[in-house]
């Protein structure tokens, strides 16, 4: 698939790192892959016809085609038919997240801003603008937060829509009062505790309000030492496998493994029924291609 | 969990030596017939205190006080206790508290638990359908099951619809072989107890064995578990609820052993067969007797058969391989192969469960037969084998034997003849009995046939059965077809290799038949041959003429026989070819459709159809076009940006130069100036020293010069120093202004010399030629500009020279006039 602008211009990231081609026949990076887009240059060099290319970029024309799919199966009512369109977006899924080595988190990312997000562009912007690092993590455990949940059988378009732009809104509002720094910094702290102590839990009280407490399940801890004491027993499957995604993503710059390689390896720590009902699901597809094909 | 020490309950003191009251002992608890204030007690039983209303209720009969009922929180029909299995659920509930969880429970066996999500009110057939099959599949009520599903997630739906902001229904449900529990929980803005249910309540006690509500304060959750029970038979009812405020505060996750699956996943293709209606036996005895029948007849064909005592069920297995319609094996278990084995080896049996047949086949609306049908339906086939030999069996042995020699009779050729006749003739016969509403029984036959053939009745009656017997499979063959009409619908289900492979497996196994067939036949025939002309070439020599005879009829039955058959297996190829043909038409077809499926499919993997490629592609050559032409004109632009930098380059260095050039002259003047200065100061000093002698002279003297020439001469030189002191400062200023354009010179020097350099390796992203070109037009602003202050300095200085020029010539002018004076004073 040709690089257009046509390609990006609805993007935030940068999906791969993009050149800009001088005549001398040296090449000036414009966009880092997964860091912001610098829209307004690309398109300035599209409109004057100079020569912009991409490397490493991810693969547009299989995102496309999981676009494709994913606007099926949500225009399709039939729930029989919405499984078979649901089938074969996770034997995507397999084929282009696991069985493939290294595809980054970002990957992911990226195919969720396009599938899942009501954002506009400007909004998009502002949360960038605050920090990218903290907006692309917060974006990977949205992402990979909406991908569980269509995987763990919530199939409605809009609720997965909801799920998305909602969990990386309230995400984003945390602790808008500190400096991005520092709160980075306390969440850091607060993600690596497996059970909080009451100091902990001052610490919380500065970043999010009671408020904010009363609603979330993001500072939760399986043992029920989270705010709300609510235990893995008391939290529904979408809350089990939230606070494992939030204990997974880290704040420091570095750039992980998609979420769904993460599952099938074992490192989305959700307890075991859960992990292994989403193993399944994306195990089992395979063989029931193989028979459709 | 072990039991708590306070299990205070209250029970009507009838209750105490009930098996209910017994079973509330075993579990622990504490039975008061009277309520001590202070005491806590956990429910009370049935009108147990009637007056005690703050302890929540348990019935476990209909009739309560109705002034009780609305306290009734649960109930317990009292069945529970007299089976095992209710005993357990109710020890698991009561005792393991709020670990108790239902899908849990009955999972364990079955190690697999199920969750579904429902988002929406409309998509709830589907997911129920999922559950429904997972019942069916373990062979579970599925009526009673979906009638508690229905009335369970209409009331969910109901529910949720009220509550803002709602989050799908969670469905997980799981069996073990005694046991189906489902549960329902959905996220509520609140719930108000057993009143909420209403008539709902009815429904879904009536259609489960266990039901259970539950709703946690902390989260808002209801959830409603159901629990069927697999054995019809326990007829327990129950239901309870429960208001949680807070669940286990374990900080350990109890690992299920079981394993969580996605109900989503569940695409096994089930085909639901309506439910065995009693007759069930008797229709498994119909199919064993007709295949019993088609490995005597094939056994006859057989070059050496296997001993009939030695035969085993792998026999029967190997034997049925070769039944034309391989789908009508299907019905065929383990109990009908070992059925069939000793159908073969039991004539007694075999004609036993014939007569048995008959009389089903030929009164389907009997009374008496459904009776014996529904008392078999509960039997085991040895049970059937066993009523029907000792007790229902019309015949006796004699007539066995005689009915194995029936070939016998003297009468063959005739019976050959009429045979088809009185075959006609029965089938219509029974057609008119049976229109008349009159049941066919044995004597209506061996009537028809007395009156066909003139003869005894009772002569007749030994080969009824063998008649019966072929009316009753040709009955038998139309359903058959029956059969492989739906076995169509089957394979259509299929795909177009499997059913091609089936097919022409059956063909081969067809013609493999037909062909032993046929050369058994020509071995017959030869064999007829070779007799006939032996017969022919010892006409004299008559052999024993009976015997001939037999001969020749056993051989012509037998042909008869082969002839009917390969008709019939001509009848079966054709009908298979014809089969075969349709499939292949149906797999084109499929195929086709398979075909279009995959050019649209490629199509939407590229996006868009040709047109729009095309377009796309003279769009992009367009694009490419004024892509290189725009190349061209940036190209261009870059080269007049270089002349153009290049050339402000040079000539801003040459007037840096000459600028500097000047600043050193300027400089050296300045110094000079300096110079001039000092050694006029001095001169001044010594001037001033001189007058001043000359005045102490003249004031000494006291003649001479004038005191008012004196005056004016201090005026003068009063003047002239402040004059002095003026351009004095004058000077200091004159240098600091200097320093300053030498700094902003140097500025504009290494602004310039970065500039350039800049432009030696210019680095994009940072300032584009533009931004360049715009700071190569503000230094050149900057120097004229600086220019312009030197030349006004230029001008200053020479203004001082000037003043300078003449305050010298007016000092020299006073010099002459002090000289004058002097003279004078001399």
């Amino acid at each position: 698939m040709k690089f257009t602008f046509a390609n990006i211009q609805h993007d935030l990231l940068s999906p791969g790192n993009i050149f800009w081609k001088k005549n001398s026949g040296g090449a000036v990076l414009i966009s880092k892959k997964g860091e912001a887009l610098n829209l307004k240059l690309i398109k300035k060099f599209f409109d004057a016809g100079i020569e912009v290319f991409m490397e490493d970029g991810i693969d547009l024309h299989v995102h496309h085609e999981m676009k494709t799919i994913y606007e099926k199966y949500s225009e399709e009512v039939l729930m029989r038919d919405k499984m078979i369109w649901r089938d074969q977006l996770i034997a995507i899924f397999r084929k282009e997240f696991i069985e493939k080595e290294l595809v980054m988190q970002f990957e992911l990312d990226h195919l969720a801003w396009k599938l899942f997000s009501s954002f506009k562009l400007p909004e998009g912007l502002n949360f960038i603008e605050r920090d990218t690092d903290l907006f692309r993590r917060h974006l990977s455990v949205a992402s990979s937060y909406t991908f569980c949940a269509f995987l763990m059988g919530y199939y409605e378009p809009n609720f997965l829509n909801r799920l998305f732009s909602k969990t990386l809104q309230n995400l984003m509002d945390l602790g808008t009062s500190a400096h991005v720094l520092s709160l980075k910094e306390k969440l850091e702290y607060l993600r690596l505790q497996e059970s909080f102590s009451s100091e902990d839990y001052e610490y919380v009280k500065t970043i999010a309000s009671d408020e904010v407490l009363k609603k979330t399940v993001m500072f939760e801890q399986y043992d029920g030492s989270g705010p709300r004491n609510l235990n893995s027993k008391e939290m529904t499957d979408l809350e089990v496998v939230f606070v494992a995604i939030s204990k997974l993503f880290g704040y420091t710059k570095e750039s992980r493994e998609n979420i769904l390689s993460a599952v099938v390896k074992g490192e989305l720590k959700c307890g075991g029924r859960t992990l292994k009902m989403l193993q399944k699901v994306l195990s089992e597809k395979e063989k029931e291609m193989d028979a459709i094909a | 969990m072990t039991t708590k020490p306070n299990k205070k309950i209250l029970v009507p003191p009838e209750l105490s030596s009930s098996a209910m009251g017994i079973f509330f002992e075993e579990l622990g608890f504490e039975l008061n017939y009277k309520h001590i204030t202070g005491h806590e007690y956990l429910f009370a039983v049935n009108d147990a205190c009637p007056d005690v209303l703050n302890v929540p209720r348990l019935k476990t009969k209909d009739s309560i006080d109705p002034k009780l009922a609305p306290f009734v929180k649960s109930f317990i029909s009292e069945d529970y206790v007299s089976s095992i299995e209710g005993r357990k659920l109710l020890t698991s509930y009561f005792n393991d508290g709020l670990e108790f969880d239902l899908v849990d429970r009955y999972s364990k066996d079955f190690k697999n638990i199920y969750t579904v999500k429902i988002h929406e009110y409309l998509n709830v057939g589907y997911f129920t359908d999922a559950i429904i099959v997972e019942a069916y599949k373990a062979k579970f009520n599925i009526n009673i099951l979906r009638n508690y599903l229905n009335a369970a997630m209409s009331f969910a739906f109901k529910k949720i619809e009220t509550s803002e902001d709602s989050m799908p229904i969670d469905v997980s449900y799981s069996h073990s072989g005694e046991a189906f529990a489902v549960m329902i929980s959905m996220g509520v803005d609140g719930f108000e107890g057993i009143g909420e249910l209403k008539e709902c309540l009815q429904i879904l006690t009536e259609n489960s064995n266990f039901f259970d509500v539950s709703y946690f304060h902390k989260k808002n959750k209801l959830t409603f578990s159901c629990l069927l029970f697999k054995d019809e038979k326990l007829a327990m009812k129950s239901y309870f609820f429960t208001e949680i405020t807070n669940k286990s505060a374990r900080s350990e996750e109890v690992e299920v052993q079981s394993e969580l699956l996605s109900g989503l996943d569940a695409h096994d293709d089930i085909k639901y067969e309506a439910q065995k209606i009693p007759d069930e036996q008797s229709k498994k005895l119909s199919i064993a007797r007709k295949f019993a029948l088609f490995i005597r007849n094939y056994r006859q064909i057989e070059d050496s058969p296997k001993k009939i005592e030695k035969l085993e069920v792998s026999d029967v297995e190997n034997y049925l391989d070769f039944y034309p319609r391989q789908e009508s094996l299907k019905a065929v278990d383990d109990e009908i192969k070992n059925f069939i084995l000793k159908l073969l080896k039991d004539d007694q049996l075999f004609n036993g469960i014939s007569d048995y047949i008959k009389k089903v086949a030929s009164s389907n609306l009997d009374s008496q037969i459904q009776e014996i049908q529904r008392v078999l339906g509960e039997k085991s086939l040895s049970d059937i084998e066993e009523i029907l030999i000792f007790g229902g069996s019309p015949k006796n042995d004699q007539d066995l034997t005689r009915v194995k020699g029936w070939v016998e009779d003297g009468d063959i050729s005739k019976w050959e003849v009429k045979r088809s006749q009185i075959n006609e003739k029965i089938q219509d016969e029974l057609i008119r009995i049976s229109s008349e509403g009159r049941n066919i029984v044995q004597d209506d036959i061996i009537r028809i046939i007395a009156k066909e053939l003139d003869a005894k009745e009772n002569d007749i009656k030994v080969l009824v059965s063998g008649l019966v017997e072929e009316v009753v499979s040709n009955e038998l063959v139309k359903r058959q077809k029956l059969e492989d009409a739906f076995a169509l619908k089957i394979l259509a289900n299929q795909s177009g290799d499997q059913v091609r492979e089936k097919l022409e497996t059956q063909i081969v196994r067809m013609k493999k038949i037909m062909e032993q067939l046929k050369n058994e036949l020509v071995k017959l025939q030869n064999e007829k041959i070779a007799r006939n002309a032996s017969d022919e070439n010892t006409p004299s020599v008559p052999t024993d003429g009976s015997e001939t005879l037999q001969l020749k009829a056993a051989l012509s039955r037998t042909i008869e026989a082969l002839k009917s058959k390969e008709r019939f297996l001509e009848k079966i190829k054709s009908d298979f070819e014809l089969l075969s043909k349709n499939k292949d038409l149906k797999i084109e077809a499929l195929a086709s459709k398979i075909e279009a499926m995959k050019s649209e499919y490629a199509r939407s993997r590229d996006f868009a159809n040709e047109e729009k490629l095309q377009q796309l592609e003279v769009e992009n050559n367009s694009l490419v076009q004024r892509l290189e032409l725009a190349n061209k004109k940036v190209n261009i632009r870059n080269e007049n940006i270089e002349n153009r930098d290049n050339g402000a380059l040079e000539k801003s260095e040459k007037e840096i130069q000459s600028l500097r050039l000047n600043m050193q002259k300027a400089q050296s003047v300045i110094e000079r100036f300096k110079q001039d200065k000092l050694e006029m100061e001095a001169r001044f000093n010594d001037e001033k020293e001189n007058s001043r002698k000359l005045k102490e002279d003249l004031g000494v003297s006291g003649s001479g010069v004038s005191k008012e020439e004196v005056a004016e001469k201090d005026a003068v030189i009063n003047i002239l120093t402040s004059e002095k002191r003026a351009s004095e400062e004058k000077l200091r200023a004159m240098t600091i202004e200097l320093k300053k354009t030498e700094q902003k010179l140097k500025f504009t020097t290494s602004q310039l010399e970065s500039a350039s350099k800049r432009k030696v390796v210019p680095t994009p992203g940072q300032k584009s030629p533009e931004a360049l070109a715009k700071d190569l037009e503000i230094t050149k602003n900057k120097l004229a500009e600086v220019a312009l202050e030197i030349a006004e300095k230029r001008k200053e200085v020479i203004k001082l020279k000037q003043e300078n020029t003449m305050m010298s010539n007016k000092i020299a002018e006073l010099e002459k006039k002090l000289g004058n004076a002097d003279k004078k004073a001399s």
